[in-house]
């Protein structure tokens, strides 16, 4: 089973001038995978992941989920999407209606939707005793997001999309939600949007970047971190662990392979330091 | 001088009373940079919209320039500028250069003034090349930085970031941090409010929340050493995490940074 884009185009045209903002685009995520897309600031992600929701219909190419058509049906209860201003998704009277608003909306019952509502603030770090009952408008703005996610993980999508979903979230906040993406992917396909590559580059199976609307380049992770310059190229910094592997690598100093753990690369850099003459 | 004297504030709603800041004391000079940390909820937000007059303190005062807010004064929303956590709350034109002309038209400034205002400001954030562009079709990114283009435009002699980075990527927030670091340079007081630790790294000083209340107010070096991090929202960057480790293993390393990190190993080993 997969969620799948193939040779996706897209513009923005409803103001002159047209912006090709996706220009011949192939994803493709497995349930089971987390696929990390990145990209600097414009650069496709958010229109990518607006078109792999099933929101927005392709201009030319093809959207196919488990081997169908994707379409607006499919929004919500095959995939489930959280949008970059996460907290334009909130809207009901309170945290726990709008939690529990996705799963009933697709049928389960009342007592399941609520105890799945229950479950997705535990997991995102919001107490439900504590936040259930607040309006979602009176939440700051990291709360908010905590309580968009935890809405979209209620519904057990099979393909889960987030984009940047640990923006303006504080250390624990961003770990709660790394950990739910991550056991969210054993059922489901991942795909995550995110500039923070501490949080999810270490543990994405695949990575998608893309240049000014196009893919520069689509593999698996661990061939990224091994040689790291398409980064560079897209426009990125490097992770800073990664660029002193690199820096070094590049001085004639260091011949290990990078790895992203800063604990790891310090001990296989002090190895390679004690050796030299 | 923005000062904040044992300023406390508390959010009616309909499910109750809820203290947002608790006895808060602190003062932002001119050309001098303030970080604002703390864990999601603690009051940042709360304090940025305070320090403009957006919100009046319930007990305890706070002062721009000897003004007090609660005198509703239109000064203090001329002296301190503030951008949004959410950019979308700030957005009001159609195309991104009228957006940026908002302000300074409305400050009744003449037509060429307002000309290089816009212009600047969009080159300062990088913006040059979309002043057509529908505001709303930007990237989260780029609305972020429209956002800080719309208060530059301004000129306040204090401006207020809540979160400005948070959906730029590394480069980008650099190059935001550079547009900081000059405004700071030119005398302007900057409160930047970061969940980013290398962000508040660079700081002149930084106050903590927990839960409403100052925890910290001093220099950054002193923040890792006088807190538990963790309790606090804040965890380390990685690369202070490998030069821990680095210095552990007998590499010494002075400094946080990716360059001095370098720069220290490659002259360990000459
Ligand atoms: N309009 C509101 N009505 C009621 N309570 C609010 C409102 N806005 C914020 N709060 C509450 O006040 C406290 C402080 O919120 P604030 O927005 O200042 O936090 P913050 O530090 O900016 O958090 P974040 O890092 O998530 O942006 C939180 O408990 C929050 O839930
Ligand atoms: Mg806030």
């Amino acid at each position: 089973m997969s969620l799948n884009l193939v040779n996706v185009s897209y513009s923005y045209d409803r103001v002159p001038p047209p912006v090709r903002a996706l220009d011949s685009v192939d994803l493709d995520v497995g349930v089971g995978e987390l696929v990390l897309v990145l990209g600097t600031t414009g650069s496709g992600k958010s229109t990518l992941l607006l078109v792999a929701s099933g929101l927005v219909e392709p201009e030319h190419g093809e959207a196919i989920i488990d081997g169908a058509t994707l379409g607006r049906e499919h929004v919500g209860s095959s995939v489930g999407l959280v949008f970059q201003d996460a907290e334009s998704q909130l809207f009901a009277d309170s945290v726990m209606d709008d939690v529990a608003f996705g799963p009933l909306n697709l049928g389960v019952d009342p007592t399941e939707a609520s105890g799945r509502a229950h479950e997705a603030l535990s997991t995102v770090g919001l107490q439900p005793d504590e936040f259930g009952d607040r309006s979602p408008f009176s939440l700051s703005g990291g709360e908010a997001r905590r309580a968009a996610i935890a809405g979209v993980l209620a519904m057990g999508p099979r393909y889960l999309l987030a984009d940047e979903p640990t923006a303006g979230l504080d250390a624990s906040g961003r770990k709660a939600v790394r950990e739910a993406l991550l056991r969210a992917r054993r059922s489901a396909g991942v795909v995550v949007v995110s500039h923070s590559s501490d949080d999810f580059l270490p543990h994405a199976d695949k990575v998608l970047l893309l240049t000014g609307g196009r893919t520069s380049w689509w593999g698996p992770a661990s061939a990224l971190v091994a040689e790291p310059s398409p980064l560079v190229r897209a426009g990125l910094r490097l992770p800073p662990v990664l660029s002193v592997q690199a820096e070094l690598h590049r001085r004639g100093r260091y011949d290990q392979p990078f790895t992203l753990d800063p604990t790891e690369a310090a001990h296989r850099i002090s190895q390679v330091m004690r050796c030299s003459p | 001088m923005i000062r904040f004297d044992s300023v406390s504030y508390t959010y009616g709603t309909s499910s109750g009373r809820r203290k947002a800041l608790d006895d808060v004391t602190f003062s932002l000079g001119p050309g001098e940079m303030l970080a604002v940390v703390g864990a999601n909820g603690s009051g940042k937000s709360t304090l940025a919209r305070l320090a403009n007059g957006l919100l009046l303190p319930a007990s305890g005062r706070v002062l721009v320039e000897g003004i007090d807010t609660a005198t509703r004064s239109q000064r203090v929303r001329t002296l301190v500028g503030i951008v949004f956590q959410r950019p979308d709350d700030q957005i009001v034109a159609t195309t991104v250069e009228d957006d940026v002309a908002f302000g300074p038209e409305n400050l009744g400034l003449e037509r060429d003034e307002i000309r290089r205002r816009v212009d600047q400001a969009l080159a300062a954030v990088g913006l040059t090349g979309l002043e057509a562009r529908e505001p709303h079709l930007l990237s989260g990114g780029q609305k972020q930085r429209l956002a800080l283009a719309g208060a530059l435009a301004l000129a306040p002699r204090y401006l207020v970031l809540d979160e400005p980075t948070s959906m730029i990527d590394p480069k980008g927030r650099g190059e935001v941090m550079r547009v900081v670091s000059r405004l700071r340079e030119d005398g302007h007081g900057v409160m930047l409010i970061t969940h980013d630790l290398e962000e508040a790294l660079v700081a002149d000083r930084v106050l903590v929340l927990q839960s409403g209340r100052a925890v910290f107010d001093g220099r950054p070096s002193e923040m890792t050493k006088a807190l538990d991090l963790d309790a606090v929202g804040l965890e380390l960057p990685s690369i202070v995490r490998m030069a821990e480790s680095l210095a552990a293993a007998g590499l010494v390393v002075d400094g946080m940074s990716e360059t001095a990190v370098i720069e220290a190993l490659c002259r360990s080993t000459l």
